[in-house]
């Protein structure tokens, strides 16, 4: 009991001297500043000022409605920068190998940050045909998208196409109505259209 | 007055952002509603709209759209077409599992086209766990176009996706079935010696083989 008196006028005691208020000195400040005034500034090269500068926070005030408005105009141009730079034309191909009937893939671009694409050579041989196109998932099955041409006199058309990496179902097309596909390539069913597509990957893993 | 043209700026600002972000994801839809009519376009747009809600990829699916208007298909088929690949494209997702890329869904699907049973998928997943089963399950598919029995070209993909051969070993089956099939083989027996060989690292001797012993036609004992 006396203890637990003993305790609570200690506790008062500390209470009391926490809540008196320090005495300052009220010249103290005017002294410290007029310390700092005097004393020899360190010498600092421009660059490290400028750095120093940069570098330095600062307190920043933003309305919700500005800051979502700064938010999207970056995101704005970040996506056109994005798609500006996927946009990049692929290389001509450098290899004009003519083989049977076939799509000969050859990988001619892997540029850093881009997805990976290839130029695939597209052949047909067909010596009746008026005109040849090749359709797919990569020209949305597009009949005028992209004409072979006829080389030479034996029927042989190709044509070439940069292509991203992945899987492609395509098919060609002989006069613009007979689908036909290509014979040495993998098929897969057309579905519910009946027929079938050929399947070439291109690159990577699919 | 301030807040209302801070408002207004916002807005425009979203709206940008929007427009920007969803440009790549809109383009097939806008190509969909100019090569179908308005009513296909919608049914497909609905499958669209319930493959995105289910996380599915929805390119190949509008991609199917367009196959079959440059088909001359018509808009009911076109429909149905999607909508099936859609129903099958699922059935491969929980075949293959969650993680499996757009190409392996078309081509499991595919082959679920075929009548190939989801838990032929499966067992090839778990063959190959890490790398890709597309060209594995287009082969498969592939295989069974050329006439051979699905259960017969299911075992022979999985027997090799199993023994972790190189993927240019499933094209190299694919060629080769295909080859001794139109030289009169049976398919069967075109995809069992074919397969043994690959398993045996002696494929690149079937000239030699076919000589010394051909193989046997459709029909013959």
């Amino acid at each position: 009991m006396a203890d637990e008196q003993e305790w609570d006028e200690l506790d008062a005691h500390v209470r009391r001297e926490l809540h008196r208020p320090a005495r300052v000195d009220p010249t103290a400040i005017g002294r410290i500043m007029a310390e700092v005034r005097t004393s020899p500034r360190t010498a600092m090269s421009p660059v490290r000022d400028a750095l120093a500068w940069l570098f330095r926070p600062r307190p920043f005030a933003l309305s919700p409605a500005g800051a979502l408005a700064a938010l999207c105009v970056v995101a704005v141009v970040g996506g056109v920068a994005v798609r500006t730079m996927t946009r990049r034309a692929a290389p001509a191909p450098t290899v004009a190998e003519l083989a049977p009937p076939a799509a000969i893939a050859q990988n001619v671009a892997r540029a850093g940050g881009q997805r990976a694409t290839q130029n695939v050579q597209f052949v047909f041989v067909n010596s009746d045909a008026s005109t040849v196109s090749v359709v797919g998932d990569f020209n949305d099955w597009d009949l005028a998208a992209t004409p072979l041409r006829r080389t030479g006199s034996g029927g042989i058309w190709s044509v070439v196409v940069p292509l991203p990496a992945g899987e492609h179902h395509y098919s060609y097309v002989v006069d613009g109505k007979t689908w036909v596909p290509d014979a040495s390539a993998p098929q897969a069913p057309a579905g519910e259209f009946g027929g079938t597509n050929s399947v070439l990957f291109v690159g990577g893993r699919s | 007055m301030r807040c209302a043209r801070l408002a207004r700026m916002a807005g425009w600002a979203i709206a940008a952002l929007l427009g920007g972000a969803t440009a790549g994801a809109q383009a097939p839809d806008a190509r969909l509603a100019e090569r179908l009519d308005r009513e296909t376009y919608q049914a497909v747009l609905a499958v669209l709209d319930s493959a995105r809600a289910d996380g599915l990829p929805v390119g190949a699916l509008a991609q199917k759209a367009l196959e079959g208007a440059s088909r001359g298909a018509t808009g009911p088929r076109i429909a149905t077409a999607v909508g099936a690949l859609g129903a099958r494209m699922r059935v491969a997702r929980t075949a293959l599992g969650a993680q499996s890329s757009e190409a392996e869904l078309v081509a499991g699907a595919g082959a679920l086209y075929l009548g190939v049973a989801p838990t032929t998928l499966t067992r090839l997943r778990r063959s190959q766990p890490e790398g890709s089963v597309a060209l594995p399950l287009v082969v498969l598919s592939d295989v069974i176009g050329h006439g051979v029995q699905r259960d017969t070209a299911a075992s022979a993909i999985i027997t090799l996706a199993e023994a972790k051969v190189p993927a240019e070993a499933f094209s190299r089956l694919r060629t080769a079935v295909a080859e001794d099939i139109r030289a009169g083989a049976a398919p069967a027996a075109a995809v069992s010696m074919r397969v043994r060989g690959i398993l045996v690292g002696a494929e690149s001797e079937p000239t030699t083989r076919r000589a010394a012993s051909p193989l046997p036609r459709p029909g013959s004992p």
